[in-house]
């Protein structure tokens, strides 16, 4: 377990190695010069220009900056946002809890709906309520999640009034005003999740009940209710909590759009006021924190594999 | 190597299966909808005209008008033509670079395999619209710079299932019927492997394509698309929640818009898919 634990460490380091060549490219890609980027353009100061390319090391040679920049972030300094003056980490360390909060609500709107659905179409297979629950999913996964937000404020917020249309309140402040300005954020992320889910967890429901353990359990006389519930849902979770694993980038990814419609202060939109800002520092930062934390859940997930299915090898 | 028994196999199952003939169905209507309608509209998708702005449905503006009084069917129309565009750019770069990437990953094995997936796990890391965002605040809100930030997204997936594909059809006997008759090694690849892989490819194109209508549309919806007026969906969405309580007629239709698109193209890649993959959940039953 530990040599496994290890060993997928080590496979990981090339990744995060390239990944952090790609982040540090971006600043560099950029055309034209960096320091028309920090400075803005129509600039022409060249005593501002040297302090500056010597402040950011510009004046040395690209591995030499990737180095200082990759040795820096290692030891928790992202740099300084070019807007806010601001360190990074700080600026991203402050949104990050209210983009968990939004990513795990999601999750947990998704998976009550996926679950009763992916079930019910199991067991009816190739029937109504299958077909039903097959075409909402297909129409959850085709819909314009911010479009569908958009609706959500127009049904809930305006015509209805029963929800705030953006906004968020810190729970701990006030919590039943935080739930309420959660609940739509959360339904909009949390069905585009459940579409994909309820296929999944479909499929492998059909995969788990054709397998000889369900006939035996059958042919002794087990109710159906005991052999779907406790036999066939624990095996089928198996693989769905690898696919919830590797939905959590589409969260993060989801949460973007999410965070701008609703006004939510997550990382995303901290993303999003970045490029306005053109605050490449700050968007490096950002994209670098959400491939790393997506990497970490995934390799969490390749883990606790082995705990809830002790058949699986890990090799 | 179009007419391969494999693809003629495939539209004639295709044609039985009731997913992709909806989808298809969809799919001809939008493109009806974007290539043909403009045509025969008489309004331009950017002629303003303030004192109409914000019409309801009528008989002139057939769906109504803009915050600027431009004609929201035309708009719609010529968004779909970007849409489209974007779609077909996208899926195509990303067939041509992951089919290459793929192909050379998985035939040549190896070093070149290991240092091809490393960059492609490291590239599926990254959220893909986060990775977009960045890579078109990086080059500008242009078309080509859409297209490359998408298809930047979009190549790993098509890199792996290739990959993953090429190693399953090596080992199978046509392949060492070939390299025992002394075929060469790129010969084996483009006249024997690749062809026979032509159903996950296609799988995987039909289902490229509106996420990558999608990708646009969320860019544009960002504002990170192509500059006004164009009219992106994403951006007439955008646009539209200022007025949404005078006239969600914008908002909706833009919207729906992308949705029916987006749809129609799943729909037709799920269909594609059942016919192609005997492994599927639905053909599984």
């Amino acid at each position: 377990m530990l040599k496994y634990t290890l060993r997928r460490l080590l496979q990981l380091v090339p990744v995060l190695l390239i990944l952090s060549v790609l982040v540090f490219s971006l600043l560099h890609m950029v055309p034209g010069n960096p320091i028309d980027v920090l400075m803005g353009e129509g600039h022409s100061d060249p005593v501002v220009e040297a302090a500056l390319r010597e402040r950011y090391g510009l004046d040395r040679p690209l591995p030499v900056q990737y180095w200082t920049w990759l040795t820096n972030i290692l030891s928790g300094d992202f740099g300084t946002s070019m807007y806010s003056r601001e360190p990074i980490l700080k600026l991203i360390l402050e949104r990050f809890p209210n983009t968990l909060l939004l990513a795990l609500a999601s999750a947990v709107v998704a998976l009550a709906i996926s679950l009763p659905a992916g079930i019910i179409a199991a067991l009816y297979q190739n029937r109504l309520p299958d077909f039903g629950a097959m075409a909402v999913a297909l129409a959850g996964i085709s819909i314009p999640n911010f479009w569908f937000g958009i609706l959500l404020v127009l049904l809930f917020s305006q015509y209805l009034g029963w929800l705030p249309s953006m906004g968020y309140v810190s729970p701990a402040e006030d919590f039943w005003t935080a739930m309420k300005h959660l609940i739509l954020p959360a339904v909009t992320l949390g069905t585009a999740m459940a579409a994909n889910l309820t296929r999944l967890i479909r499929a492998e429901m059909i995969e788990q009940l054709s397998q000889d353990y369900v006939r035996t359990a059958r042919a002794k006389g087990l109710g159906e209710r005991v052999i779907v519930g406790v036999h066939v849902l624990k095996n089928a979770m198996i693989p769905t909590v690898t696919i919830i694993g590797i939905q959590f980038g589409g969260l993060l990814e989801g949460a973007v759009l999410t965070e701008v419609i609703f006004a939510w202060p997550g990382i995303g939109r901290l993303a999003v006021d970045a490029v306005y800002e053109r605050d490449y520092p700050l968007i490096q930062g950002v994209v670098l924190v959400a491939a790393i934390v997506y990497v970490a859940v995934n390799l969490i997930v390749d883990i606790s594999y082995r705990y809830l299915d002790p058949r699986v090898k890990l090799d | 190597m179009l007419a391969s028994p494999e693809i003629r196999s495939l539209l004639r199952r295709t044609r039985r299966n009731p997913l992709a003939v909806v989808g298809l169905a969809m799919v001809g209507f939008v493109l009806v909808f974007s290539l043909l309608l403009p045509l025969v509209l008489p309004f331009d998708p950017n002629q303003m005209n303030v004192r109409n702005a914000l019409q309801p449905p009528g008989p002139v503006h057939l769906l109504g008008t803009d915050q600027f009084g431009r004609d929201l069917l035309a708009r719609l129309a010529h968004g779909g033509i970007i849409s489209l565009q974007v779609g077909f750019a996208v899926t195509l770069l990303s067939v041509l670079v992951g089919v290459g990437l793929g192909a050379l990953s998985g035939f040549a094995g190896g070093a070149t395999d290991a240092a091809i997936m490393r960059v492609m796990d490291a590239l599926m890391a990254f959220p893909g619209l986060l990775l977009a965002i960045a890579l078109v605040a990086v080059f500008g809100g242009t078309m080509t710079a859409i297209v490359v930030a998408l298809t930047i997204v979009g190549v790993p997936r098509f890199a792996r299932v290739v990959r993953a594909t090429v190693m399953q059809r090596k080992e199978s006997d046509y392949v060492t019927a070939a390299v025992a008759l002394g075929k060469r090694p790129w010969k084996v690849l483009f006249q024997d492997i690749l062809p026979n892989c032509s159903g996950p490819i296609i799988v995987q194109a039909t289902l490229k394509f509106p996420g990558a209508i999608l990708g646009e549309a969320g860019l544009s919806f960002l504002g990170l698309g192509l500059p006004p007026p164009a009219p992106s969906w994403g951006r007439m969405l955008q646009e539209s929640r200022a007025f949404m309580e005078v006239a969600p007629n914008a908002a909706i239709l833009s919207g729906l818009a992308i949705f029916i698109t987006v749809l129609g193209f799943n729909l037709l890649g799920d269909g594609l898919r059942d016919v192609l993959d005997p492994r599927s959940p639905r053909s599984r039953s």
